[in-house]
């Protein structure tokens, strides 16, 4: 550890949450607010993007210059709001929470809902008559033929109406441009006057059209978070005129003095740099959608100017720790914009900005240093939503203190941080090609994805694969569940044929490439829309690669390209195959059927079959547990997919980095989906993530090491692995033994793990009564969300987990069943 | 070509305004107890033409609005066109509901039912995959155009205070 201030940790200590109230004032009112402020539509960015738009109609320019001409004009105009005493200026939108609309994707989706979406049920986000309006008369006609969705329709009408079935896979680029960590450090070292003119000078250098386009762009890009630093600064300062109270005042004047020089200029302090961080963040918000763009290892990026502050006596830990937390809730400060039709599969996310702590530096040096401390200290005190706080972990390199100092903080939230391990992750990076400094550097994106920060332009939710729909394909020689007999998938062969399990994977492997090559066929359709449409010149600027290449990033100009591909439904998969072996080819004493006539069974959602789903259910192979076809299976399918896309690339040249992350979409895809043979009934909860099918038999230790057997070279965009445990007492001992069950873990092989620390009963009553429970926080399959939050299944998934003892290591066992998971017969 | 909304406007070619709304308040509820509600989309599209030249703040959606649709209640069922196309030299936006297929609709809508329509259309929060995944909706063309037509639609329920029916 990088250790420059003694005593350090013990000073931390003297902040909790149960003293913040006395000790950090302004973080304790900070989180009040927070949490009684409510959710609004932002239609500020879709008014001033679609009114240059419309302007600039008449005269020709270059897409990538009428693109940043666009988001200059919304940056330069828009209205600077102060909310509360933050000590940083700037913010996403101009609510306090706010969900900005993007009309070029699927901003549009939410015109039905104009009247209704302020006071609906679930999740509602506030919108005005007036702006409900704007939005109906001024912004939504403009696009009705110009959205993403639609320009690609218009060429591939078939394969998009595939696509609106929802669920064979789905192509988020026609919901987002986004899933990626900037590389913030570029401005705090040059500021945007620097970045402007490096772009003058090589525009000056070549004579290339599309160089020459690329570098204006930036600049016009540039110039739009210049005013709106400066529009910062001078509101700042107007509001600090007629402010009474002389905390505020001396707030506002400093926030305007910061905002005058930065991210213009190359950040001097903390304070600046974070603000410059901010801003810039703001910024790629204005250009592309607010998911899963990613602050990155911030730990690492303001450390030097965290501890030149503090060793010249101009920053003490209650400041940090003040401005540390401004940025959390800043970083809060927005959320997605989700129609009601998508509330059932996102309901109840943020908007995923991932910090991630710790692990090693780009020579494999221990890069836990004072920051990382106290930005965990940060995640302790203040339990919201965003940011999504991942710590890394690099065995024999990080200290055990270390460890168990993410351990401590995760039993005190919870919830989080999410642990992961550096030796696996920078292992399946390197394989990916990425240089073993580039892949040391890694950041977490979004949910779990791994990418080399400011480097790695890896659109990581870009395909979204349903495992199940595969499975069902395989057992229907090609056919879907929504599309009746039309052959769907290649005709892989009727089950009745079927003489052993050899015979299903080779189905599986059909119609998981046929499904794979549609995949990134359509992805890379959307691709070459978003490069005709939406170049993003701002966010190139904050990468390595754009500038000294003089390409855009979503032409291929960053070092590395990947795309991100993840499953849904992995273990339920698994877990059928397995079932299938076993009670079809196996010669099972107790069920001797053919696969035909268990597929029968299954599509009658096991009706007059009680007996055989309760064997599929509890007795069948599980993976998660040691059962060797179980692990055997979970291995072969994870190569299986990997090997697939292993010879696809995308429209940038790059590749396709497998994960296995859901997010909320396993409990609401779950809801539409038919019986499958592992005993799970039709429309009930997929399994979330990586993770193990809740309440099957196993033990802690059995569920660990059957995720830790997976190859991670074949799962180089990672995964989310759902472990919840019982509360437990925090003391020395047990924070001890949570750590050494992740290092066992961890040495075992295993990428990620994430917790949940609630007991059944009380997820339960926090579902009957939401009012008691306002503050409750839990993880999803990859990110935090407020229980309250989310919908009912995904409510139910949360509560039907598997809870684990910690000091036992045993399953504690949920009975009676929830409806969720109750057999209706 | 035929006018599908005849029969209405000659029945109501007498009333003022209020009578004119009360009258179709009373089709409406007559036609959301029915049990298919089969005749919804006549209706529907009858109403929708009559408030636009009744209600000048709900034509001004349509100003300047071109488009083409065709709905279809049921793979065999009855149909209809409409044709937003705004009066030249005066921008007032204007439907024309017709029976006869249009070749090149912006976007062609087929409900499953009459009830499957008013499920989704009249939905305080309508549900577009959800209908889409229980195959109670197919499209084929434009989906914002569905989702314009979506939102005028809902005010014509909520405009004459007609309770939306409950999904099935």
């Amino acid at each position: 550890m990088v250790n420059n201030i003694k005593g350090f940790r013990e000073k931390l200590k003297q902040y909790t949450p149960e003293n913040m109230e006395k000790e950090l004032p302004l973080l304790a009112d900070l989180l009040d607010r927070h949490y009684k402020a409510s959710a609004s539509v932002d239609i500020e960015r879709a008014y001033y993007i679609t009114e240059y738009l419309k302007n600039s109609e008449i005269f020709y320019s270059p897409i990538p210059i009428k693109r940043a001409g666009a988001v200059s004009n919304y940056m330069s105009k828009r209205k600077v709001y102060f909310h509360d005493s933050n000590m940083l200026g700037g913010a996403t939108t101009s609510k306090e929470i706010g969900a900005p609309l993007y009309p070029e994707f699927l901003g549009l989706a939410i015109w039905p809902e104009l009247d209704t979406i302020s006071g609906r049920k679930a999740n509602p986000q506030f919108l005005s008559e007036e702006d409900a309006d704007i939005l109906n008369f001024e912004v939504f006609p403009y696009w009705m033929d110009k959205t993403i969705l639609e320009l690609v329709r218009k060429d591939e009408p078939e394969k998009q109406s595939l696509l609106e079935k929802m669920v064979l896979l789905t192509v988020s680029k026609s919901a987002t441009l986004s899933h990626t960590t900037p590389c913030y450090e570029v401005v705090l070292k040059k500021g945007i006057t620097g970045i402007i003119r490096e772009a003058m000078d090589k525009k000056e250098k070549t004579l290339e059209d599309d160089k020459i386009a690329f570098y204006e762009s930036v600049k016009i890009a540039m110039k739009g978070i210049l005013a709106y630093a400066d529009n910062i600064s001078k509101k700042a300062i107007e509001l600090a005129e007629t402010e009474k109270d002389e905390a505020k005042r001396k707030n506002l004047i400093e926030i305007s003095k910061i905002c005058a020089r930065v991210p213009a200029n190359p950040a001097s302090g903390y304070r600046e740099a974070v603000n410059s961080l901010w801003i810039c963040q703001v910024a790629v918000f204005a250009e592309n959608s607010n998911m899963a763009i990613n602050p990155g290892r911030i730990d690492q990026i303001l450390y030097p100017y965290f501890i030149r502050d503090y060793n010249e006596g101009r920053l003490s830990i209650k400041d940090a720790l003040e401005i540390t937390g401004s940025l959390w809730f800043k970083l809060a400060d927005n959320v997605n914009l989700v129609p009601e039709a998508a509330e059932r599969l996102f309901g109840g996310a943020g908007a995923v900005p991932a910090v991630t702590l710790g692990g090693v530096d780009t020579e494999g040096k221990d890069a836990v240093n004072e920051l990382t401390y106290l930005m965990l200290k940060v995640t302790e005190l203040l339990p919201i939503r965003d940011p999504n706080v991942n710590a890394r972990y690099f065995q024999e390199v990080n200290s055990l203190e270390y460890r168990d100092e993410v351990s401590r903080v995760v039993m005190s939230t919870r919830a989080i941080p999410a642990f992961f391990n550096d030796k696996e992750n920078i292992d399946t990076l390197v394989n990916q090609g990425l240089t073993v400094e580039h892949a040391r550097d890694y950041a977490v994106i979004g949910c779990v994805e791994l990418g080399s920060a400011g480097r790695d332009y890896s659109s990581s939710s870009s395909i979204f694969m349903m495992l199940y729909t595969i499975l069902y394909m395989a057992l229907h020689n090609g056919k879907t569940p929504v599309t009746g007999d039309a052959q769907i998938g290649p005709a892989s062969g009727d089950v009745s044929s079927f003489n052993s399990i050899e015979d299903l994977w080779k189905a599986y492997g059909e119609q998981y490439n046929w499904m794979a090559e549609t995949a990134v066929y359509l992805n890379n359709v959307y691709g070459k829309k978003h490069q005709e449409n939406l170049p993003t010149p701002l966010l190139s600027a904050f990468f390595e690669g754009p500038m000294e290449k003089g390409k855009d990033l979503i032409f291929g100009g960053a070092t590395y390209n990947s795309s991100g591909i993840t499953h849904i439904g992995f273990a339920d998969v698994c877990d059928s195959i397995s079932a299938i072996e076993d009670v079809c080819f196996s010669k099972n004493p107790e069920f001797n059927m053919t696969l035909k006539e268990l597929v029968t069974v299954v599509d009658n959602n096991f009706k007059g079959h009680k007996g055989l789903r309760a064997y599929l259910q509890n007795d069948a192979p599980k993976y998660g547990t040691d059962n060797p076809i179980a692990v055997e299976n979970s291995k072969r399918l994870i190569a299986l997919h990997y090997n697939i896309f292993n010879d696809m690339k995308n429209y940038r040249g790059g590749n396709h980095r497998l994960a296995y992350w859901t997010m909320t979409n396993h409990a609401g895809y779950g809801t539409v989906a038919k019986a499958l043979p592992n005993g799970r009934q039709a429309g009930k909860l997929l399994s979330s993530g990586i993770t193990p099918v809740s309440q099957i038999k196993t033990q802690l230790t059995e569920a660990l090491n059957s995720v830790a057997c997976l190859d991670s070279k074949c799962i180089p965009g990672a995964y989310a692995l759902n472990m919840k445990y019982s509360p437990i007492e925090i003391s020395e001992n047990t924070v001890h033994d949570f750590g050494n069950i992740v290092e066992g873990y961890f040495k075992n092989g295993g990428q990620q793990v994430q917790f949940n620390i609630n007991d059944y009963e009380t997820l339960m009553d926090a579902k009957a009564h939401s009012e008691n429970y306002p503050r409750l926080l839990v993880r999803v399959s990859g990110y935090s969300a407020n229980f309250k939050s989310l919908n009912e299944a995904m409510q139910d998934e949360l509560i039907t987990r598997s809870q684990y003892n910690l000091s036992t290591g045993r399953l504690v066992e949920l009975r009676p069943l929830p409806e969720s998971f109750a057999d209706p017969e | 070509m035929k006018l599908i909304s005849g029969n209405i406007i000659s029945a109501m070619s007498r009333l003022n305004r209020e009578s004119k709304l009360k009258y179709i308040k009373e089709l409406f509820i007559k036609e959301m107890n029915s049990k298919r509600m089969d005749s919804l989309l006549e209706l529907l599209l009858d109403a929708m033409s009559i408030f636009f030249v009744l209600n000048p703040d709900f034509r001004r959606n349509i100003d300047n609005f071109r488009a083409k649709y065709t709905f279809r209640i049921g793979n065999n069922g009855s149909g209809a066109s409409v044709v937003f196309s705004p009066l030249e030299r005066i921008k007032y936006g204007r439907m024309i509901v017709k029976t006869d297929p249009i070749d090149d609709a912006d976007v062609s809508v087929t409900f499953e039912s009459g009830r499957a329509m008013a499920e989704f259309l009249f939905s305080e929060s309508p549900d577009i995959f959800a209908a889409l995944l229980d195959n109670k909706l197919s499209f084929s063309g434009n989906l914002n155009y569905l989702f314009k037509f979506a939102y005028m639609a809902k005010h014509l329920p909520k405009t004459l205070g007609i309770e939306i029916p409950a999904a099935a």
